[in-house]
């Protein structure tokens, strides 16, 4: 007894038998899973309780154990009966038991060790285990098919989706062709004699084309980018050029509905870089004609600053600003959506896809920027948007910034509005001017004369035409009449531009005129001519205006033109025309060929598509003929404005390309590319299409 | 270390008694026949016994190991491929258990089986031996052959295939001995057959 008395201590259940299966040990474990006491069951014959350990299959095992044979289980499974499970408070237990032989240190016989786990928890816990596992497997399982349904479901949406781009892509360009034709021959008959009636008529088909053309030009941007047809530029620019360009495409717009108009790069931002111009003239176009749209009084106003730069890169974000009808907070978060409006009763008001945030969005994010808007109702928006813009290298650099040394003149602003007086102080400082301000005639007159008196005359006037008090022509008079400050050179800078003004500022001895919104190149190319000639004196009365400088080369450019399509050769024909310039028509390949080979044309527009011979084949035949330093420009009309063209077109040799319907401004635009480089702005055709909303 | 084809042809003699008597009480629990094979002896080198060891199987085992030490020492495994292990476990407990992970009624009733028939065979063999032999309890596991059979050092080894047609249970006896034990074995062997009058 003594011997086996550690066994109390263990939580196995144990007991001992000898080999006349009389209980030598039954320890206190058992006796608390069993019930029977130690002092009941030990010297007495383990069948007396537990008779089934007569049957046979225990019987022949145990006699085994009591010879010193190997170690025998019987699991609970196998031997349901064997230890009878059910505990004194009734509850069901699972044991697994081990007999063990342990020697008698006198005998040669040896004891029966039982020893008993109670794996009930155990075996619990695992079948929960598996429970759980099996759960989850078929969770993974339904997650698995329906992840497979999702993807399945996916790409045949994406196919789908696809294949809508591509056939919205190819729609296109069945559309753009006819436009062509519509838009052009409007054009042109405005320019006819008509009764009022039918000019009006003829106006609406006019705008009503040009809403069309703006809808067709958003679907296939977006399905462009959709269908990730859509890649970048890369080209070396300047970004005041390409703001400029944008102020002159809608300024006309804001000066219709009556609102100030502003654009300006902050000086701190190097405007020489390198990506897409294009796309980011569409970013703001898109934006600013939204501001111009939305905006019934007012300004919109447009502004580019540094966000950050790095030794190779630059991060500008552009706000345009407006005080318009404003963006409820609820709407601004759905705004960049496709097919999105603030407010869906806005799209009858204002019109529009809702696609030119989307798109613009998209150009953003392409560019490595972000795009957003901060809003108060009824108080107006600023739309933001930020670009990566890689700079250009020094080499680059270098070969455009003009050697023209402007600095340390005296320049006098003058006007009401504080707004315009920054952007030009600004702006002038960053050119190194010394620049002050008046908000008046009488404050202006004022400090040209006291500078005057102080022997530090003020070189130039830069003044407004709308101003409280005295307008700016009475002032400019008035300096003009003072033999003391007589010699300033005056500026005139208005936002009415009226027939006739040219001519009567011209009078009073205005030597410049310029229209607002500030285009930075022309005034920087204004101060240049009026200040530069070392006299300060300019010898002939002549105004510079934007148009004096084009004059010159309209005449002597000589353009030609092939396209099979009779209405398309007429309209582009009349519009060139309608430019000045001097305009042959052929209408194949083999006839453009020709005709370069006889006559020196400046510039050539060349139809992609023509019978007999194409335009890309006609271009490479051109270039194989021309002369080695007289390289022609070659500009690709086409209708198929997809990825790709462009590539297609520079490719067979040509150098631009235009894509259908061509109109006034896209010609213009091409013509100063790749024309004499001329700068052409005729303020009587700026009604034309818009290209962007 | 040689043993001689007598000792050899006692030894599977011996290994004989033992299945046989493992079979009986295998047949006893099943209730149906066994059918048993020819024990196949084989010594490893202990170098190349690992390579030697896969040439038996590489499969994963359900296996029930009964480890054994003194005057001989060695390892008896009962191995089933797992899908015969799952069929037998049903067979006994009339409970399904098809997937093939551990499980505590898997367990329990296969170290059962794995018991009652090492059981038979060690018994016999060393009640016939009568030499004295220390025994692990028998344990269950889940491994290759290869893991279940320590391979460093010269083995001698015994398979005993075995299967049970009504059902398509097959499976597999290993009596794996360490011949560094075998003098005694030999002795014992020796004994055996001057008894029966073998030379």
């Amino acid at each position: 007894m003594v011997e086996f008395g550690l066994l109390d201590h263990i939580p196995l259940g144990s007991f001992v038998l000898r080999s006349d299966f009389i209980v030598q040990f039954w320890n206190r474990t058992l006796e608390g899973w069993t019930g029977i006491s130690k002092n009941e069951i030990v010297n007495n014959n383990i069948y007396t309780f537990f008779p089934h350990l007569k049957e046979k299959k225990y019987y022949y095992r145990l006699k085994n154990i009591f010879i010193g044979g190997p170690p025998i289980i019987f699991s609970s499974q196998f031997h349901q009966h064997f230890i009878p499970a059910r505990m004194p408070d009734g509850s069901l237990r699972t044991f697994q038991t081990t007999v063990t032989a342990i020697a008698q240190s006198d005998k040669q016989e040896y004891y029966a060790l039982f020893s008993l786990q109670d794996m009930t928890d155990l075996t619990r816990r695992i079948q929960n285990y598996r429970k759980m596992r099996d759960q989850a497997l078929c969770e993974v399982n339904d997650r698995k098919l329906a992840q497979q349904e999702l993807r399945r479901a996916k790409k045949v949406a994406e196919i789908a989706n696809k294949t809508k781009s591509e056939f919205l892509a190819n729609m296109s360009h069945e559309i753009r062709t006819p436009m062509n034709g519509v838009m052009g021959m409007t054009e042109l008959l405005l320019d006819t004699q008509l009764s009022e009636e039918q000019r009006g008529f003829a106006e609406t088909v006019r705008a009503s084309a040009e809403s069309l053309l703006t809808i067709i030009n958003d679907i296939l941007d977006f399905s462009k980018i959709e269908a990730g047809k859509l890649d970048l530029e890369f080209v070396d620019f300047d970004l005041r050029t390409s703001m400029d360009e944008v102020v002159d495409l809608l300024a006309f717009k804001a000066e219709e509905k009556g609102l100030a108009f502003s654009c300006f790069l902050h000086p701190q931002v190097k405007g020489f870089v390198h990506g897409d111009p294009g796309r980011l003239k569409q970013i703001l176009i898109n934006l600013a004609n939204n501001a111009i749209k939305f905006t019934k009084q007012g300004e919109v106003a447009i502004s580019g600053e540094l966000e950050h730069e790095t030794e190779a890169e630059v991060c500008v974000r552009f706000n345009i600003t407006d005080t318009g009808i404003g963006i409820p907070q609820k709407a601004q978060r759905k705004l960049f959506q496709s097919f999105t409006q603030a407010d869906a009763s806005t799209t009858r008001k204002f019109g529009g896809t809702g696609l030119g945030l989307t798109i613009s969005k998209q150009l953003a994010e392409m560019m490595g920027g972000k795009i957003g808007v901060e809003s108060q109702e009824d108080e107006g928006s600023t739309f933001w948007f930020t670009v990566l813009l890689k700079k250009q290298t020094k080499e680059n650099r270098q070969r455009q910034v003009k050697d023209i040394d402007l600095t340390g003149q005296r320049i006098l602003v003058i006007d009401n509005n504080k707004t315009n007086r920054d952007i030009l102080r600004l702006q002038l400082q960053s050119w190194h001017y010394i620049v002050e301000e008046a908000e008046d005639a009488t404050e202006a007159l004022k400090l040209l004369h006291q500078q005057a008196e102080e022997k530090a005359p003020f070189a130039l006037v830069i003044l407004d035409m709308q101003m409280p008090g005295m307008d700016g022509e009475t002032l400019g008079k008035t300096i003009k009449n003072e033999p003391a400050i007589k010699d300033t050179k005056l500026i005139m800078f208005t936002s009415i531009a009226q027939r006739g003004d040219v001519r009567r500022l011209s009078e009073i001895g205005f030597e410049a005129y310029l229209t607002k919104p500030l285009n930075q190149s022309q005034l920087y190319d204004c101060l240049a001519t009026l200040l530069n000639d070392g006299t300060g004196k300019v010898g002939k009365k002549q105004l510079v205006t934007r148009h004096t400088i084009a004059e010159d080369h309209r005449l002597k450019t000589r353009i030609l033109l092939a396209e099979d399509n009779i209405v398309n050769q007429k309209v582009a024909r009349k519009m060139l025309q309608k430019f000045g310039y001097k305009v042959d028509c052929v209408a194949n390949g083999k006839e453009a060929v020709r005709a370069v080979k006889s006559i020196p044309y400046d510039l050539v527009f060349m139809d992609c598509q023509m019978p007999e011979m194409d335009g890309y084949e006609a271009t490479g035949e051109i270039r194989r003929v021309e002369p080695k330093n007289q390289h022609i420009p070659i500009i690709a009309l086409t209708a198929n404005a997809m990825q790709g063209d462009r590539e297609k077109c520079l490719d067979a040799g040509m150098d631009d390309y235009i894509s259908k319907p061509v109109n006034a401004i896209k010609l213009k635009e091409a013509i100063a590319k790749w024309g004499q480089r001329i700068t052409v702005v005729d303020k009587e055709n700026h009604s034309v299409a818009s290209r962007n909303s | 270390m040689k043993i001689s084809n007598a000792q050899l042809d006692t030894l599977k003699e011996l290994i004989n008694i033992g299945v046989g008597r493992a079979a009986s009480l295998l047949h006893e629990i099943l209730d149906s026949h066994v059918r048993l094979q020819v024990p196949s002896l084989k010594i490893v080198q202990s170098p190349h016994s690992e390579n030697e060891i896969e040439k038996f199987g590489t499969g994963r085992l359900a296996s029930v190991k009964l480890d054994f030490s003194g005057s001989l020492s060695g390892s008896a495994l009962l191995t089933f491929p797992p899908d015969s292990a799952a069929k037998l476990v049903k067979v006994l407990t009339e409970e399904e258990s098809e997937s093939s992970d551990m499980d505590s009624v898997r367990i329990g009733v296969l170290s059962e089986v794995g018991n009652i028939v090492i059981n038979g065979i060690m018994g016999s063999i060393g009640n016939l031996l009568k030499i004295p032999i220390a025994y692990s309890i028998p344990f269950y596991l889940e491994s290759t052959l290869a893991n279940l059979i320590s391979p460093n050092a010269t083995l001698l080894i015994a398979k005993i295939r075995f299967d049970v047609q009504q059902f398509h249970i097959q499976g597999d006896i290993f009596l794996i001995f360490e011949v560094g034990s075998f003098n005694r074995l030999k002795s014992a062997l020796d004994t055996i057959n001057k008894a029966v009058g073998v030379e």
